[in-house]
């Protein structure tokens, strides 16, 4: 097995046994990326050297006996997540030149658990967006079929994963951006409970939904690598003073009797037949490990694209105001006022997608529409969340899909907006409740594009995600499949 | 309800963009289309319910006021397109 072809688990023990030294892996890894990167892009800025200095470093930590799990594994982080002194650029022009003089609290977080810095991974522009096309640097492509999308946001990130030009990633969710493109290039993604992981320094597109969490090769991977993430943050106003489980101890729990909700109104004649068959086989592989199957009801389904788009616009539009041309970032030149500085700066330094965001959020912000939108979509996520509450008196997680389809050909995004925002049905949900949702590679479309199963848990149920995912992924075998490149 | 030329013209004035003749025309088709769609909200009886904008609730928590350490200037300005070294130049406003 090459090196690039552990997962993160396989890796870390070889580390601490000391069969391998982590520069030896790191070096491996940076060949790979080398090799790799001039076809799929799923970095904005690789930063080998640092790696290797990260590697040296590990390998003395590593030594002297005091390494955690991650120490010497290498990670790479979507470019929505501020590095000190690393060009933090949030794939928009805006920012390609941003050096963020501050650490986030996760990249403090890995850099103290002695996790390895592989570079900055490619996204969607500010995160909006599911096929990563939207990126000012191009896109990036699907290491499983080079004529497909990754998915997105987080899409450089979960390409990076299944190519193994990383052993980790860390991405960011808002209405399905972990989970979509995990499931697109067949790795693990899981979008934790609002609160858990700390959004200081994660750049910000709608405050109320965002989520940063991990990807990985395996549930084992994820789970080490949220007992890093995972903490309270007092710089984070919306953080939780919650004391979480080690997460690894889930994975052995026993899943008998385990309830799991099917929604009637997610198994419609409009959902992709390839994907309804790897789903239903998937559920029968979690029944025959003594899983209970449970038909449900979430009767507010056909109101959550509208719900999240407007919550997302609105706070979208608010968070961007601050790109100004003034105080960091892309300045337009030859303006003549502060008026034309701040008009031409966001025209010339937003891509379409984010401008029509941002007018979209104005607009349902703006007087005499504000109650009929925003005010209307706030009181419709109560309803949502509703929903949710009383399908978790009855199941212990929801199963649904990570997509309405395998992952489609470059190019989808462009054509209506709104046939593009459709596509995120089954993932915008988790954002409006805060809920933790998870997403594991299931199989594979005719066309061999992965297609993932996804389960949605109460708040704080991530254990209860992780414990399905080893069961599910200890019977059957896609999460060790690698493509041909 | 449609959102019409004008409409598009404002909403540009808000997000602080200006865009061509073309490109508002365009803007205002893409987003009526979604506005349109969002009306189906108006289905729902949502008269008593209070909205939820926090999940948790808890957006609200206090710290003890004292003085933490921030930035440094030199930090602050690093990636400032126009500085003085101890502010951000902007055009002439009055």
């Amino acid at each position: 097995m090459k090196l690039y072809e552990l997962s993160l688990s396989q890796a870390s023990a070889m580390l601490r046994t000391g069969q391998i030294s982590s520069l030896e892996l790191t070096k491996s890894i940076i060949e790979r990326q080398e090799k790799t990167e001039p076809v799929l892009n799923c970095y904005i800025t690789p930063t080998p050297e640092l790696a290797l200095e990260d590697a040296r470093k590990a390998d003395e930590r590593i030594k002297k006996g005091n390494a955690t799990p991650l120490t010497g594994v290498p990670i790479g982080l979507k470019d929505s997540i501020c590095t000190e002194g690393v060009r933090t650029t949030v794939a928009s022009r805006m920012l390609h030149n941003f050096v963020p003089p501050y650490d986030s609290t996760i990249n403090a977080r890995l850099k103290a658990a002695g996790a390895v810095m592989l570079g900055k991974h490619n996204l969607d522009e500010f995160a909006m967006g599911s096929t990563t096309e939207t990126s000012f640097f191009g896109p990036t492509k699907n290491p499983w079929d080079l004529s497909a999308i990754p998915g997105g946001s987080s899409g450089g990130s979960a390409a990076s994963l299944a190519a193994g030009s990383c052993l980790g990633a860390v991405g960011s969710d808002t209405g399905g951006s972990i989970r979509q493109p995990a499931s697109h290039c067949g790795v693990v993604g899981l979008k934790p409970t609002y609160g858990l992981v700390s959004r200081n320094g994660v750049i910000g597109f709608a405050s109320s939904l965002d989520q940063a969490g991990p990807l990985g090769r395996s549930v084992e991977d994820v789970a080490l690598m949220l007992n890093c993430l995972v903490g309270y943050d007092e710089k984070d106003q919306t953080s939780l003073p919650y004391e979480a489980p080690d997460y690894t101890s889930s994975l052995q729990q026993d899943i008998k009797g385990l309830r799991i909700g099917l929604p009637e109104e997610y198994f419609t004649a409009g959902l992709n037949p390839e994907v309804e068959s790897t789903l239903k086989r998937a559920i029968n592989e979690l029944a025959s490990l003594g899983a209970l199957v449970v038909p449900i009801s979430l009767p507010r389904t056909e109101y959550l694209i509208s719900t999240y788009y407007i919550i997302a616009s609105a706070e979208a539009s608010s968070n961007l105001g601050r790109y100004d041309g003034v105080k960091f970032g892309f300045s337009a030149d030859n303006i003549d006022s502060l008026e034309q500085l701040y008009l031409k700066t966001r025209t010339q330094g937003f891509g379409p997608e984010v401008i029509r965001r941002v007018g979209l959020g104005a607009y349902v912000l703006s007087s005499g529409y504000y109650d009929a939108y925003y005010t209307k979509a706030g009181k419709v996520r109560t309803l949502i969340i509703e929903d949710f509450d009383k399908a978790f008196e009855q199941v212990d997680v929801i199963a649904a899909p990570s997509a309405p389809h395998a992952a489609l050909d470059l190019g989808c995004s462009s054509g209506d907006p709104l046939t593009v925002y459709l596509r995120d049905v089954y993932t915008v949900s988790c954002n409006l409740t805060g809920m933790p949702a998870i997403s594991l590679p299931a199989g594979f479309n005719s066309q061999g594009r992965p297609i993932g199963l996804q389960l949605m848990a109460p708040r704080f149920g991530e254990s209860i995600l992780l414990a399905l995912g080893a069961g599910f992924q200890a019977n059957t075998g896609f999460h060790v499949a690698r493509p041909n490149i | 309800m449609p959102i019409t030329v004008d409409d598009a013209i404002h909403i540009t004035k808000l997000a602080k963009v200006e865009l061509t003749p073309e490109q508002i025309k365009a803007l205002a088709v893409q987003l009526s289309s979604v506005a349109n769609y969002m009306q189906q909200l108006n289905q729902l009886d949502t008269e008593n319910v209070p909205p939820t904008f926090h999940v948790h609730n808890n957006a609200a928590w206090l710290r003890k006021d004292k003085v933490n350490l921030s930035l440094s200037i030199e930090k602050v300005l690093a990636n400032a397109p126009a500085h003085n070294e101890e502010s951000f130049i902007v055009p002439q406003i009055i």
